[in-house]
């Protein structure tokens, strides 16, 4: 099984960041990334064979085609990925097939920095 | 046919009291006035006949329709494979206006199919996405098939819409175009063209012509379906027939033959199998094109001795001239009010669309193009004339917007693209190809999109779309 994706690690968005200023304001500026998709795998994928695009529970058969009306208004076919620690590596190729069948080219998988997590491990 | 049109049960609410009030009020005011009518009796209650549900996406998306197999309730294979089709060519015919984003039908598989239209799994179809779902039976009867289909509003887990039809199962492809053009209606306020036709010249049956030297293949007249299907020959005499055109009724072509060695215009009833002559076989006649109206037929004749544009009634009658140049002088086009005629002159020097009115006066030239021909007038509420252009070895298809003078181009050099024929809601275009090897016939979106090929048989050219 050969996925032709670009894969990369992103670390969790903080909630906030940096203090709040009011931006100059400027016609010619460039929006920033477009909204972020994120794709959720849980530890209860293994049973349930449900992941969850944003909050939404959906069964991994209709992964390809939701992931597909989402990204058709988008230019980046970006997804991002939060899998559970627990999730199996096969687990995790099933749902990567999919989001390629989806049309999706680049996966960002969703890290929490290790500062961030207790014991710093 | 019994239509149950289920509508759903909405009632005005009426405030009688304020309708009292008001023509109380009315009444005081212009007392005088209406002193001699008897007192405004209250209307009464107005009731819609139908009230519109409509389905819509998330803002700023089109609606997600699915439209699965209809559920085959006869357990024959004619009425398997109607089940299959009319779910396919529905979806096919849905797809092609682009007004709803279409799930493909492969993706269905995981969603158990329902054993009728009252076990629907709403969860699992909205689960894929869909806010619109079209489910339908088939059943044999009697005298042939009866074909329910229903439109469903997913997120409200609701019929929205409903039409059943009862006929012959000759043909079940016209049960989905049908339904389309209802879904397009009320759901979008357009009209489709699912049951539109196409007109075209086709040497697909490869005969070559008799009495001529130099061999050449019969073209003979044909037309399909807006999307290729159930292709039917409408002339059979064993020559050149070129250049058809619907009249606005459906019911009639007019094309140029060469039957009788010269070119001549004839008209063929399709439905009835009669032929008409309206330029009663003097001079040489080339390029019919029904008025809006279908009651005169603008072409090219030499019968003065130079191709000049002519207007006639359709029985040939009231013959006037359009044009006097000694340049040629041909295709003419209605404008959709059938108070102008676009043609194409090479009084310039170079082939280019000119406009005049239908009195011979507000001669004016259109295109300014290396060469341009083939014009064809773009239905209301576009006011667009459409060409081919020369763009290098081939022709490519250009429009001319008559609002503001831009002209846009929509197709790039792919083989070469001629003969233009808007569709009659002007949404859609037909045309001749050679992209795919031989010329063949395509419909292509006004913006250059949803490029599809109609035609595989044989050479096809110059098409037409009934209205």
């Amino acid at each position: 099984m050969l996925v032709l994706l670009i894969i990369f690690m992103v670390a969790a968005p903080m909630l906030q960041r940096g203090v709040e200023v009011n931006l100059p304001v400027a016609r010619s500026a460039q929006r920033m990334s477009e909204e972020r998709l994120y794709v959720t795998v849980p530890a209860s994928y293994r049973d349930t064979g449900n992941v969850y695009i944003d909050d939404e529970a959906i069964p991994r058969d209709v992964l390809a085609e939701r992931v597909r009306q989402r990204m058709l208004s988008r230019e980046q076919k970006e997804v991002f990925l939060r899998g559970d620690g627990t999730v199996q590596l096969q687990e995790l190729m099933q749902v990567m097939d999919r989001l390629k069948d989806g049309g999706i080219e680049r996966v960002g998988i969703v890290a929490m920095p290790a500062e961030r997590t207790r014991g710093g491990r | 046919m019994t239509l149950f049109e289920r509508v759903h049960g909405w009632r005005a609410t009426r405030r009688p009291g304020y309708v009292a009030l008001v023509t109380a009020l009315a009444a005081g005011i212009s007392g005088a006035l209406w002193a001699q009518q008897p007192p405004a009796s209250q209307p009464p209650p107005s009731q819609p006949s139908s009230v519109e549900l409509r389905i819509t996406g998330e803002p700023g998306t089109p609606p997600r329709l699915a439209v699965p197999d209809l559920i085959a309730l006869s357990p024959d294979k004619e009425t398997l494979e109607a089940a299959t089709l009319i779910g396919q060519v529905l979806w096919d015919d849905l797809n092609y206006e682009r007004e709803f984003y279409m799930i493909p039908r492969d993706t269905y598989r995981s969603i158990p199919s329902p054993k009728s239209l009252g076990d629907v799994s709403f969860a699992r179809w909205r689960e894929l996405g869909s806010d619109g779902l079209v489910l339908g039976t088939v059943q044999k009867v009697a005298d042939g098939i009866r074909v329910e289909l229903r439109l469903f509003n997913v997120r409200a887990q609701q019929h929205t819409f409903g039409r059943e039809y009862i006929g012959s199962v000759a043909n079940p492809r016209l049960y989905a175009h049908t339904m389309a053009d209802e879904i397009h209606d009320s759901q979008r306020s357009l009209k489709g063209v699912a049951r539109t036709k196409l007109t075209f010249s086709s040497d697909r049956n490869r005969d070559p012509v008799a009495n001529t030297v130099e061999r050449r293949d019969v073209k003979e007249i044909y037309i399909a379906d807006y999307d290729g299907a159930n292709p039917r020959r409408i002339t059979i005499n064993r020559n050149l027939n070129i250049t058809p055109n619907w009249s606005p009724d459906g019911r009639s072509i007019a094309y140029t033959s060469y039957r009788r060695t010269l070119p001549d215009v004839l008209i063929s009833n399709i439905f009835v199998g009669t032929l008409e002559e309206p330029t009663k076989g003097i001079g040489q006649n080339f390029l019919p094109v029904f008025s809006p109206d279908g009651r005169q037929l603008a072409f090219m004749s030499t019968r003065d001795g130079n191709s000049e544009i002519y207007i006639a009634n359709r029985d040939g009658s009231d013959l006037r001239r359009l044009t006097d140049n000694p340049a040629i002088d041909s295709t003419p086009t209605w404008s959709p009010t059938g108070t102008q005629v676009a043609f194409t002159s090479d009084r310039s020097g170079t082939p280019q669309i000119y406009v005049v009115g239908v009195d011979g006066t507000g001669l004016r030239r259109l295109t300014f193009e290396s060469y341009a021909d083939r014009a064809t007038w773009s239905p209301a509420p576009y006011n667009e004339i459409a060409f081919a252009s020369r763009t290098g070895p081939g022709f490519d298809i250009k429009i001319l917007s008559l609002a503001d003078g831009l002209v846009r181009q929509i197709t790039f050099g792919e083989g070469t693209n001629e003969s233009p024929a808007w569709s009659p809601n002007g949404r859609h275009m037909a045309f001749m190809s050679t992209r795919a090897g031989r010329s063949q016939i395509f419909t292509v979106d006004r913006d250059g999109r949803n490029i599809r090929q109609i035609t595989h048989d044989g050479n096809n050219f110059t098409p037409n779309w009934s209205r």
